[in-house]
């Protein structure tokens, strides 16, 4: 082969790849904020504070018509997921979300009512909704979307059938009393997307048509997401035209982006880390806000294995932490010590009386109960995912301090979810960490997950506690009628698990999140949904 | 006959990346089903689910099987698959990521270029120590500093200080400044001492010596007799550089959040979003494929004994 040849397909090859790198076909971003953020104009109608716990704005101030919003997460999930969107961006609604008090209220839903026993719920929708795409919602419609989710989502445990009445009313029939069914049936539970948005098989990137205040206008791929006040809710329209989700995965470079005014809020759980809330604070153009959410990060035991199949160990390890410490210097005071075993949310069913305390002298008598002279060691397993998003090492380290002076030596492993997820299931380890987010005021999933013997997160994760009066209890307060008993039930199986100890509360969260100063009205509720339509930014 | 060969031999390359990969990513911890089955959700998500996504998927059956399942389809149809994440074409994933990635690979390649190869040479021929000693230091302490740490000291100090540039995203030529600034200074530094080792190599050479004693021109010394034969490690080096750059950088495309290849790959692993994993890897298979190739003609060209060396060397 001559030298010219070869230099052609050299050259060839180089250009080839050149070209591909200049001039492919880059999606076309969304508009930057310079350019998309249209020049500032009066909102059609002025926005109140009433409400607004924070500072008034100027007395005539004139109106962004975008906020772009910085999340560590991508919210658009694709066709793979039912919801396809996350029910933070405001495109789907549920028929049914809690108030302040974790009480289920109707929200899609007009109401709904039991039989004598519980056994058979009528609900009845409100009149005049339609989804994004006109078609309305209907009772064929929710029983559609309901029955979706059980197949596909989460299952109704003790559903039987649903049937549907008239236009706007359905039933849910179900084997056994469930007192709970709102509770069940709480935000992402029963989300309403249009039978349009099903309609979209082999489609790249399906679009969600849901009844909310914004509708989905486009999202580049992991990148963002852009929403667009929907013109015809059947609410108060959104007050911001247009709304872009920025999913910047790095958490640095969202607190930067968020000073340099790159984007106008953080605003999602787990955006914001808690050492972040002090350079915010710093910040005079920056707001930070907190609010505290259902999540509670529980610290769990492999109890069919040395050391800690004996439950006085499990009892000096919980007594022996002190959650105070963790709270104020692990999470930088955002947050509460977890001293009630479920949230402190959701006070209606927290038992005070059963509650960790930090006893480090009578930790170290237990400890020695059962080691005597023995040091013992173990393991203490992360999830590399889990921890990029909460401070597990600085907690796990406080941990390993601790139960050192009960004998204890603990041995830190952080490893990579699916590895986490595989060491848990075979046995490989004796204490891990895990957040667990309640989906409503009710304890019903909590107990059933947690701790009866076939309760996913005791199978899966080899917790193996076994206890057949906690078994016993959680059956009969899942089905019991008279919410006096029921509480008392609850309580019951909150004391006993306060004694047995298969897995023990370090600290109930709250979220940080943070906006410029001319952004207004921008709140976070329990479930970490934004009020994406009352928000405001008023521009000089 | 040589390019034929070197074309053969990249193919059988490519079977065994393929299955490489596919090996790779299945023997991977954690099962598959769950992951995929837990994604986006706060709560675990029930067994029936789990095993409804293993069957669907196809996880449940032999490992050969799901090979030349996925094989197959690949080879007779161009079909990667769907991402399990998303259920998006594999293809379009790709080729959505590809182009981003690309372009600050392509742009960062050329502006490396143009830095370290004048500042490489002038280090590599310089009779001047200071002078020498002086680009050194610029060019390991380029490359001495984590590129995350660049990345965010350049948009504290451009974007949140001087509020002269966007801290991150894309959409015109300010966006690219950061990220390619950052990633140039760090990969010059890095060019600039492979450069710079390789002229001094080569001027060491007692033939050189004896060129100079001769009292041959200095630029002709330099040009003919040093650069040239230099330039085989340089080449080599810098075009293993470029196939890295093409598979995506990871670092950066996270921090300025760019969507490119190399963030799409570490957010497959860890969904476990299998076949789009299998689709970059295959994807980088090739890429470097073509760079061994390119690598080979080079040889080939710069030096065409080498040819003769390198198929004798094969066919014995």
């Amino acid at each position: 082969m001559s030298k010219r040849t070869t230099l052609i397909l050299i050259l060839g090859i180089l250009a080839g790849l050149w070209i591909g790198g200049c001039g492919g076909s880059v999606p076309e971003a969304a508009p930057s904020q310079d350019q998309a953020e249209v020049e500032p104009t009066v909102a059609e109608e002025g926005p109140t504070t009433e409400g607004s716990t924070e500072e008034n704005p100027p007395a005539e101030p004139a109106y962004a018509d975008q906020i772009t919003i910085g999340i560590g997460r991508d919210l658009y999930y694709g066709g793979t997921d039912w919801h396809i969107v996350h029910g933070s961006l405001l495109i789907w609604e549920p028929l049914i979300y809690p108030d302040e008090n974790m009480e289920p209220q109707p929200y899609l839903a007009e109401s709904w009512e039991p039989n004598q026993d519980l056994t058979e719920w009528t609900f009845s929708l409100k009149d005049g909704i339609t989804f994004q795409d006109g078609s309305p919602l209907t009772a064929q419609v929710a029983v559609e979307n309901l029955m979706g989710i059980h197949e596909n989502y989460t299952p109704l445990p003790t559903l039987d059938r649903m049937e549907v009445i008239d236009e706007l009313t359905f039933k849910i029939i179900l084997t056994d009393p469930t007192p709970a069914l709102p509770d069940l049936l709480v935000f992402f539970e029963s989300a309403m997307l249009s039978p349009g948005t099903r309609d979209q098989e082999g489609v790249d990137t399906p679009i969600p048509y849901g009844t909310g205040p914004y509708q989905f206008v486009d999202t580049i791929d992991g990148e963002q997401i852009i929403l667009e006040r929907n013109e015809d809710y059947w609410g108060e329209p959104a007050l911001t035209r247009r709304v872009i989700y920025r999913y910047i995965p790095d958490a640095t470079a969202r607190l930067q982006a968020l000073q340099s005014g790159e984007i106008d809020a953080i605003a999602d759980v787990g955006s914001l880390i808690p050492s972040q809330g002090e350079i915010i604070e710093a910040d005079p153009d920056l707001k930070l806000e907190t609010v505290d959410v259902l999540t509670t990060h529980y610290l769990f035991f492999n109890t069919d294995q040395l050391p800690f199949d004996d439950p006085r160990l499990r009892q000096a390890v919980s007594m022996a932490i002190d959650r105070q410490l963790i709270v104020d210097e692990a999470i930088y005071g955002y947050g509460v010590p977890g001293t009630s075993l479920i949230t402190q949310l959701a006070e209606a069913w927290v038992n005070p009386e059963a509650s960790p305390i930090y006893d480090l002298e009578s930790a170290k008598a237990l400890a020695e109960s059962v080691l005597g002279d023995q040091r013992v060691e173990v393991i203490f397993v992360l999830n590399s995912g889990l921890a990029n998003r909460w401070p597990y090492g600085e907690i796990a380290q406080i941990v390993q301090f601790e139960l050192a002076d009960l004998g204890i030596d603990v041995q830190i492993q952080t490893v990579e979810g699916g590895t986490w997820n595989d060491m848990l299931a075979n046995d490989q380890y004796q204490i891990s960490m895990r957040p667990y987010t309640m989906s409503s005021g009710d304890p019903d999933d909590f107990m059933t997950y947690w701790a009866r013997p076939d309760g996913i997160f005791n199978k899966n994760y080899s917790i193996s506690y076994q206890n057949d009066q906690i078994q016993s209890l959680v059956d009969q307060a899942v089905s019991e009628i008279d919410p006096d008993t029921r509480k008392d039930l609850y309580d019951q199986i909150q004391a006993l698990l306060i004694e047995d100890v298969p897995f023990t509360p370090i600290y109930h969260e709250a979220t940080l999140y943070a906006m410029q100063k001319d952004v207004y009205d921008l709140t976070l509720d329990a479930l970490f949904r934004p009020t994406l339509d009352i928000m405001y930014k008023v521009v000089e | 006959m040589f390019i034929l060969r070197k074309l053969l031999i990249g193919l059988i390359y490519l079977v065994v990346i393929s299955l490489g990969a596919f090996l790779m990513v299945r023997q991977m911890p954690g099962d598959p089903a769950l992951l995929i089955a837990n994604q986006n959700r706060e709560s675990e998500a029930p067994p029936e689910l789990v095993e409804q996504i293993r069957e669907e998927y196809g996880f449940d059956e032999p490992l050969p099987e799901q090979y030349w399942r996925w094989l197959g389809r690949v080879v007779l149809k161009g079909d990667l698959g769907y991402s399990t994440h998303t259920q998006q074409p594999v293809t379009s994933a790709v080729l959505r990521s590809l182009p981003i990635s690309l372009q600050l690979a392509g742009i960062t390649f050329g502006l490396t270029l143009l830095i370290s190869f004048p500042l490489g040479l002038l280090a590599g021929v310089t009779r001047n120590q200071q002078l020498d000693a002086f680009i050194q230091g610029l060019a390991w302490t380029g490359y001495s500093i984590p590129v995350f740490l660049l990345a965010v000291v350049a948009i504290w100090l451009f974007a949140v200080e001087w509020d002269l540039l966007p801290a991150i995203g894309r959409g015109g030529i300010r966006y690219m400044v950061l990220p390619v600034a950052v990633l140039t200074i760090h990969l010059s530094g890095w060019n600039t001492q492979i450069i710079r080792s390789s002229m001094r190599e080569i001027a060491g050479k007692p033939y050189i010596k004896v060129a100079e004693a001769k009292g041959l021109k200095r630029a002709r010394i330099v040009l003919i007799h040093i650069l040239k034969p230099a330039l085989l490690p340089i080449i080599t080096a810098l075009l293993i550089q470029l196939g890295n750059l093409f598979s995506g950088t990871f670092i950066i495309e996270t921090v300025f959040a760019w969507n490119g290849v190399g963030r799409l790959l570490v957010d497959s692993i860890l969904a476990r979003d299998f076949p789009v994993i299998q689709g970059i890897l295959l994807y980088v298979g090739v890429v470097f494929a073509l760079i061994n190739l390119m690598i080979d003609l080079l040889y080939g060209y710069l030096n065409p004994a080498a040819i003769e060396t390198l198929g004798k060397g094969r066919s014995s």
